[in-house]
């Protein structure tokens, strides 16, 4: 006797949170948080401002996004902070390691590094 | 004022036809074209959806060819390399393992040379049954259904029209993202005033926040915004400027 499911599964891949924030930033190159959130969120994530700040401010650690406050008219607010993608990496999302805090990207295999850095700088001398 | 995507009509709509299309379409026919006037939350329905699906999205512009389009799903598959028949086995492969959704923006621009692009597209999405999504302009639309474009037409199996925002999404809109509480007559203001673009909507709604913590209220009435611009229509006064 067989058993078990004989028809294929639907092979729809649903994405977290980071890399559903990764799509629509590549896809529209510059956006504030607020947008980012607007676009994919649905209001029933736990922390999803906090979690996205979080992988956002990787990101721009390493270069890969460019951080410009920009003003919102609001008397008392310091203004919201616009994200730019700077370094497209490609289409599955860099990948914060939560121990080290580095930033992998899974399109190349490596991990990302801040241009400017000393690594860099050293391994760039030999 | 909050942010997290709110589900109106026509994404229920949309999301409607999409899982129609996935469940009965025989695989040459997983065509939906989507289309709408500015401001309907046709882009940012497709941002939800495609970051939801993990899509690929390919912004239509003018002069796109078969060659471009092919450059660019192998670099979106991870593929990029090799002979145009290496490259597209490799296309072929990986739309086999993912079956990805695939987003067409501003599609008009894929109906050059009797829709080659778009067909080509098709034909590619059909081999594994993946659903292709035209999104255009309103007023584009209608091109889609020249004779001489019957290939496409006749493929489509969904149209869904973004249509500016009802009452109820109106209501639905402000009261999952507005921090002030507010009634019915409100709704009816701000729906009127940004005639149902979903832009204007959002401007509304920070309008009306700011207004409440001004007068030092948490619930807003129609009386309390009588008379008050909660968003500014720029076409409108565009409009009236060529007169």
């Amino acid at each position: 006797m067989q058993q078990g499911q004989k028809a294929s599964r639907a092979k729809t891949m649903t994405i977290g949170l980071r890399a559903k924030a990764w799509w629509v930033l590549r896809k529209n190159r510059s956006m504030t948080l607020a947008e980012i959130q607007s676009t994919i969120c649905t209001g029933k994530e736990k922390s999803a401002d906090s979690n996205l700040r979080r992988y956002l401010k990787k990101l721009a650690d390493v270069g890969v996004i460019d951080v410009e406050t920009i003003d919102d008219d609001k008397l008392t607010s310091n203004g919201v902070n616009r994200y730019t993608v700077v370094k497209n990496l490609g289409p599955q999302a860099p990948v914060v390691r939560a121990k080290s805090g580095q930033v992998f990207d899974p399109n190349s295999g490596r991990i990302v590094v801040r241009e400017d850095s000393v690594i860099m700088k050293e391994a760039s001398n030999g | 004022m909050k942010a997290h995507f709110v589900k109106t009509s026509n994404y229920n709509n949309f999301i409607t036809m999409l899982a129609g299309v996935e469940a009965q379409a025989p695989k040459e026919g997983r065509i939906i074209n989507v289309n709408g006037e500015p401001g309907s939350g046709k882009s940012r329905a497709m941002d939800h959806i495609g970051a939801e699906r993990n899509a690929i999205y390919i912004e239509g512009m003018p002069g796109m060819t078969v060659t471009y389009l092919r450059e660019l799903l192998a670099h979106e598959l991870g593929c990029s390399g090799g002979s145009m028949f290496r490259q597209q086995q490799a296309i072929n492969k990986a739309f086999a393992d993912r079956q990805p959704m695939v987003i067409l923006d501003e599609a008009q621009h894929g109906l050059n040379k009797k829709a080659e692009c778009i067909e080509f597209l098709r034909r590619t999405c059909e081999q594994v049954g993946s659903v292709l999504v035209l999104v255009c302009h309103t007023s584009e639309k209608h091109r889609f259904g020249e004779h001489k474009l019957a290939h496409i037409s006749t493929r489509i199996s969904a149209v869904v029209e973004f249509a500016p925002a009802t009452l109820e999404d109106c209501a639905l809109y402000l009261k999952e993202l507005c921090e002030v509480e507010v009634d019915s007559g409100v709704v009816a203001q701000a729906l009127q005033q940004s005639r149902g673009r979903y832009r204007l909507l959002s401007n509304a709604c920070r309008t009306l926040e700011d207004y409440a913590l001004t007068k030092g209220q948490v619930m807003l009435t129609a009386e309390d915004v009588k008379g008050v611009m909660l968003c500014e229509d720029a076409m409108k006064s565009l409009r009236k400027g060529l007169k």
